[in-house]
Formats: C-alpha cells, sequence, structure tokens
C-alpha cells in the first residue's frame, strides 16, 4: 500500500486508485472511480450500491433554527445584588440556561471563584407554560432559593432571591401573563 | 511516535454528498512538530440549503487556519481559533448564498500531538477511542434529544413527551450560527498509548452499527478499516442511506512497533480509559 494526500486532504492508495477516489463531481461521484476498487467479496457485492445514489432523499437531518423572531429573545433577568459581581445583570433565555464561571455558560457568573465552572444550577423557562423554575446543577456547589436549599427544581416568582457561591441574585421575569414573545407582531 | 491516517467516504443513497473531511500532512514533520496530526470531519445539514458547500468551506477554512498556526501557539488555542473562523467561513458563506443561519455543518476536529489527543465538536459528528479491543464513544452529540432529556428531568415535560418529540434527532448547535450555540472539547488532552485507535465518523456510519460491529472493522490498517465501516454500512442496503464519511488514526508510542490494540495489559486499558472518560466528564 502506498498512500498518497490528495491537495484537499484526503488519503487513498495509489496502488489501487489512479487519482483521489474522495474528491469527484459534487453529487456525482459515487460511480466510476469505485470500479477500480479492490475485488474483495464484500466489496463486489457493495460496488452495486454505490452505483445506485440519486434516490429522492428522505428523511434528511433538519436544523433547529430560531426561526420565529430570528434570535434567540430574552425573556428575563438575574441581577446580582451582592458578590464580587454586584449592580451586574444577566439575561434568561427561553428553555434552559446554564449558569456558571464558564464564559460558555449561558449565564456567566465570572468573577465568583466560588461557583463551578460549569451548570452550578440551572434556570428554565418554559415557553408554552411561561414559566421560570431553578433547578440544582451537576456539580457540589449549593444554590439556595430564598434561603432554601434547591435540591429538586423549584418555580421561580418575581424578585426571589438566590444564592449560589458568594453572589445573591434577585429574579426580574419579562415574559409571564402580560407578556410573552409569542403573541408578538404575528 | 507515529499516527498513521485511514479515510473513506461515500454518498450512500443521497442525491449529494454533504460530508466533508480531510487530513493534514502526516509527513510534514516540521509541521508535525508544533501542530502534531490534524483530521477534521464535517457534515453538511441536510435540511438546509448548501449543505455541501457549507461542510466544504467548515473544513477546507478550518484545516487551512489550524494549518497557519504559528509555532509558539498551543494546540488548544489553536483549535479554538481555527473553529471560531471555520463557523464565520460558513456564516459569511450563508449570508452570501442569501440563506443567513440557513446553511450549515456539523464539525468534529481532532488533534494527535506528543502522544496526546486534543477535539472540538460542534453537531452529531461521533468520535470513539478504541483501546484494548474496548471502544468509546468521547464526544456527546448536540441533538435536541439531549435538551429534551434535561427538560424531562426538570419536570417541565413529560418522559413521553420527551422521547416522541417530532424533532429529537434535529441539531440544536452547527456551524452557521453566530454565535455558536454549543461547542464540545476535552478540558484536558487524553493521553493516548501505544496501539490506541481513533474513529472519527458521520452520522450515516454510527447511525447503522453497532459497537461490536464497528470494533470488528478496525483491527487491521487505518485505510482498510476506514473502508472497511463504509463497506459494512453498504452492505446493509438501507433504502435513505445518508452519506457515511469514516477517519481512522492508529496511534503508535515508538516508530517500529506493529499496530495492535487486542490482548496485552487488557485490564489495566480498560480501568484508564473508564478513568479517563470519568475524568472527561468530572472536569
Ligand atoms: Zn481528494
Amino acid at each position: 500500500m502506498k498512500l498518497i494526500r490528495c491537495e484537499r486532504g484526503h488519503y487513498y492508495d495509489s496502488q489501487q486508485h489512479s487519482r483521489c477516489p474522495s474528491c469527484g463531481v459534487p453529487g456525482l461521484d459515487a460511480g466510476n472511480s469505485d470500479a477500480q476498487m479492490q475485488a474483495a467479496p464484500v466489496d463486489a457485492m457493495v460496488t452495486q450500491v454505490r452505483g445506485q445514489a440519486g434516490v429522492a432523499d428522505i428523511g434528511v437531518t433538519v436544523a433547529m433554527v430560531r426561526k420565529k423572531i430570528g434570535i434567540d429573545p430574552v425573556v428575563g433577568w438575574l441581577v446580582c445584588i451582592e458578590g464580587p459581581e454586584k449592580g451586574r445583570d444577566y439575561r434568561i433565555r427561553s428553555e434552559r440556561n446554564g449558569i456558571g464561571r464558564g464564559a460558555d455558560m449561558a449565564i456567566c457568573i465570572n468573577g465568583d471563584e466560588a461557583i463551578s465552572r460549569e451548570n452550578h444550577a440551572y434556570i428554565s423557562f418554559n415557553p408554552r407554560k411561561a414559566s421560570f423554575r431553578i433547578a440544582p446543577g451537576d456539580g457540589r456547589g449549593m444554590t439556595y432559593l430564598n434561603g432554601e436549599e434547591v435540591d429538586v427544581p423549584m418555580p421561580l416568582l418575581a424578585y426571589d432571591r438566590i444564592e449560589l457561591g458568594q453572589t445573591h441574585l434577585l429574579f426580574v421575569p419579562l415574559c409571564g401573563e402580560q407578556f410573552n414573545w409569542e403573541n408578538q407582531g404575528e | 511516535m507515529k499516527v498513521s491516517p485511514g479515510n473513506a467516504s461515500h454518498i450512500g443513497r443521497r442525491q449529494q454528498q454533504q460530508d466533508a473531511f480531510a487530513l493534514s500532512d502526516f509527513d510534514d514533520a516540521e509541521f508535525i512538530e508544533h501542530g502534531g496530526y490534524l483530521a477534521v470531519v464535517a457534515d453538511g445539514v441536510g435540511g438546509l440549503a448548501h449543505g455541501a458547500e457549507a461542510a466544504d468551506t467548515a473544513v477546507s477554512r478550518f484545516v487551512a487556519d489550524y494549518r497557519s498556526k504559528f509555532e509558539q501557539q498551543s494546540v488548544d488555542s489553536a483549535l479554538d481559533e481555527a473553529l471560531d473562523h471555520a463557523n464565520h467561513a460558513v456564516c459569511d458563506a450563508g449570508f452570501y448564498l442569501g440563506c443567513p443561519e440557513r446553511m450549515g455543518s456539523t464539525l468534529l476536529a481532532a488533534v494527535i500531538y506528543q502522544g496526546q489527543l486534543y477535539w472540538r465538536s460542534v453537531g452529531d459528528s461521533h468520535l470513539y477511542l478504541c483501546r484494548d479491543g474496548r471502544i468509546g464513544q468521547l464526544n456527546a452529540g448536540h441533538n435536541f434529544a439531549r435538551q429534551l432529556q434535561t427538560l424531562a428531568n426538570e419536570g417541565i415535560i413529560s418522559q413521553q413527551e420527551a422521547d416522541t418529540h417530532p424533532e429529537r434527532q434535529a441539531l440544536e448547535a452547527f456551524l452557521g450560527l453566530n454565535p455558536l450555540p454549543a461547542r464540545d472539547r476535552n478540558r484536558q488532552p487524553l493521553p493516548l498509548q501505544d496501539g490506541d485507535v481513533i474513529l472519527m465518523c458521520t452520522d450515516g456510519i454510527y447511525a447503522e452499527l453497532s459497537d461490536d460491529e464497528m470494533m470488528a472493522c478496525l483491527n487491521q490498517t487505518p485505510m482498510a478499516a476506514a473502508q472497511a465501516l463504509c463497506d459494512v454500512v453498504l452492505a446493509k442496503q438501507q433504502p435513505h442511506q445518508d452519506n457515511l464519511t469514516a477517519l481512522v488514526l492508529a496511534y503508535e508510542s515508538k516508530e517500529s512497533k506493529p499496530v495492535s490494540w487486542s490482548g496485552r495489559f487488557a485490564l489495566y486499558g480498560v480501568i484508564g480509559l473508564f478513568l479517563l472518560m470519568l475524568a472527561e466528564y468530572l472536569a
């Protein structure tokens, strides 16, 4: 076997192929180049299948696109009222929001070392019920809601107080009975 | 140390090949010195316009970007930068083709550098480590199913709603969204052992094969292994077979040793693998 790398970064055995079998005319690359394939028994069977591309595409992966209003809108806020980031606010978006120190967290409280890097707790918003919940995170760090430990998901109400690490947060909803993005501008 | 490449790809029974892949030059000693060995696979999102272009753009931009890393730059930083730039390239392409946010691609990149594995993943392409005759998946897919399960765990929706949601398999994250809603990586590089095999594949492969079937294909040279994975899938003759791509990287800690990942130190290997995977989750 003598491996060659084509200019697009595919490897192929130059003793079996005169050119890169992975490169080809898009959509038409199922045909002739494979005819030169080695004659292993499994392969002979497979080569026939390879020629049959072109059946209408069915069941292709469909992507979730935030189609309604183009962006993922804010549904509420957390406001830091005590702790290293006192005075800052954090946006809550639809469905699940992880809280942690990490930059990839939906709610990133970067300045509080006592908060877990990833998913110290979760705030979730259910768009169908327009309701908020707080749930414990994946790590060992504790979370308190109005002074009570959060060990199961709990409903969140306006101006509830959340404590995690050295941070105290106030919960301020946007969506609820009085306002919901779902009913806007349609 | 030495890394041997293997790759195979096929259109399946689709009209368009929306998988793309590339490997860096495994003979370029100068680059390997600071950048290691790179492999990238992407799966254009089929429900969206221009899936093939998206996958192509993602892969070629990622490889070009990583290839241009400067000597002092860490592998981690170069990978993060390449991922950002690849995402912007797909976003830009979507913009110019008039379909912003509707053109997308998964991307899975792996680098073996100084005997350690680094990876990045957006979407649902799978990364496996095969060690001592065992195979384990190292990344988790960004399918809506994962989020549905969390919602069910939190009591927001019922388990039945989660299990039967029509968009369970929909991708939550893919290149072409700005900012990227999610990206996976290993926090610590994974130390490889002599004889380890890394498998990277698109859903056209893993959706059709059990772990045992995958394992059975891997006990040969990487090139033959990748081809065998495609052949076994195609032999199943699924009427709507998706595009399929498999990349196989075989790692040898010493130049002279032949590839062999079965038998020896099986117990230690299995324990080690579990500890490593546990460490991934805790990190
Ligand atoms: Zn090629």
